[in-house]
């Protein structure tokens, strides 16, 4: 065969062309195996129904779960099983043991400072009374007992206030001495 | 003739200058009397408002001294006592809530038919009852008080001191940091701690001991005992009180001073941490 010949034979397969019908075939048997190929590759996020969001939120859950209790796990052991986890020398229980303390001990010497005080305001006032000058001319005396007694409470919360700028130790000291005159 | 007129007309003159010098009188006897009436209506307004004022002061002082004994008797009540202490709390019970009742009596004679003198007779007594019997009771029901709420907080200190001592220790055994400063401070505290106890178990003790002293001066006895044997009484017992109450204030002190020392403790360990 000569060479013309070959090139007159190539020049003609040029022109072949498949058959319609075997040419769409094969078009729609290759979108479909595009299809499923996709479908194999992402099955678990495909949600279909409702229990496709349970399994996905409980997966979810879990992990948060699990994360949180090694975040957590590892603080408490750091806390106490570290070996300079102190219970007794902890300074955020300390501090707030010694301010109830302090606080306990302050209320009750407030409150007997104000007993005492409100003892002699009745026993002076009472004198008064059992006297022969009129009591009616100076009605002001009147809530007197009463006054004294709110001006104590007030000055008993003001005192009691942890932002009151007096130390809370020479408050102690101080009422210690007055309520030991 | 002419006599007899000025005669007639002379005795008309009389009268008539009579029966003005009696119209006279008459009002002024009237002007007196109605003087005296505003007079007296003046003063008994003036002896009515004094005595309302007086009513008025009583019945605050009572009210308020009702709420305090509420008070007091709810503050003893807090307390887990023995029964030696028990019965001790439930004598000053007894004696508040009588207190209390004589009060209730107080005020329905005030807010009753009464006279200013009633009324000075009842302050008179109250301020003798305030004086003799309520002061002295008022000192040791608050002394009462300060004994057992230094004990709860001795518990509390006495915990908190467990722990320091297991941490230093378990600080010694690790050898990660240097323990010799923590440890005087530790026997320091320690010491500090058992002078509280110490004189809060001297305050619980001189109370506990003079018990029979501290509970037995009752209005009865006081009326039996002659004057000066129930002055040198008091006196003893106010002076018993005070002892007392310094030695609570010392072991509060001393309890300060315990705390002062974890502090320190505490800002040694924050270094190393």
């Amino acid at each position: 065969m000569r060479d013309q010949d070959i090139i007159k034979i190539l020049q003609n397969f040029k022109s072949i062309k498949p058959d319609r019908n075997y040419s769409e075939k094969s078009r729609m048997l290759v979108l479909l195996s595009k299809e499923q190929i996709a479908d194999n590759k992402l099955p678990s996020f495909k949600i279909k129904s409702f229990a496709d969001v349970l399994k996905l939120s409980t997966l979810v859950g879990a992990a948060i779960f699990l994360l949180l209790f090694l975040v957590g796990g590892v603080s408490y052991i750091n806390k106490n099983f570290s070996p300079l986890a102190l219970e007794g020398l902890n300074q955020k229980s300390l501090i707030a043991e010694a301010e109830n303390i302090n606080n306990s001990i302050q209320i009750t010497l407030e409150e007997i400072k104000y007993l005492n005080q409100s003892n002699q305001n009745a026993i002076n006032t009472i004198e008064e009374v059992s006297k022969n000058k009129s009591m009616y001319v100076a009605p002001t005396s009147t809530p007197s007992v009463s006054t004294s007694t709110i001006d104590e409470i007030d000055k008993f919360l003001i005192e009691n206030n942890p932002s009151s700028t007096e130390n809370q130790s020479d408050l102690i000291d101080k009422l210690l001495n007055q309520i030991s005159q | 003739m002419l006599r007899n007129i000025l005669k007639i007309s002379g005795m008309f003159l009389i009268l008539l200058s009579a029966t003005a010098t009696s119209k006279i009188c008459f009002a002024q006897t009237l002007d007196i009397s109605i003087n005296k009436t505003a007079l007296a209506k003046e003063e008994k307004t003036e002896e009515s408002l004094d005595l309302e004022a007086r009513k008025k002061i009583l019945t605050k002082i009572i009210d308020t001294a009702q709420s305090e004994i509420n008070g007091l008797k709810e503050k003893l009540n807090r307390f887990d006592l023995n029964e030696d202490w028990q019965k001790i709390r439930d004598e000053f019970l007894n004696n508040l809530s009588n207190l209390q009742s004589y009060y209730q009596t107080l005020e329905e004679k005030i807010s009753g038919e009464i006279t200013i003198e009633d009324i000075k007779i009842m302050a008179k007594e109250l301020k003798d009852r305030r004086e003799k019997n309520y002061t002295s009771e008022l000192k040791k029901i608050t002394n009462m008080i300060l004994i057992f709420e230094t004990e709860d907080i001795l518990k509390i200190v006495n915990g908190r001191m467990n722990k320091i001592s297991a941490d230093v220790k378990k600080l010694a055994k690790q050898n990660l940091i240097k323990t010799d400063v923590l440890k005087i401070y530790l026997s320091q505290a320690e010491k500090h701690l058992k002078n509280a106890e110490g004189y809060k178990k001297d305050a619980k003790d001189l109370y506990f001991k003079t018990i029979d002293g501290i509970l037995g001066i009752t209005e009865q006895q006081e009326a039996t005992s002659t004057e000066k044997e129930t002055i040198i009484k008091k006196e003893d017992m106010t002076e018993i009180q005070d002892s007392i109450r310094n030695l609570i204030k010392e072991s509060i002190m001393e309890l300060r001073a315990t705390y002062d020392i974890f502090f320190k403790m505490n800002d040694r360990i924050k270094k190393y941490l």
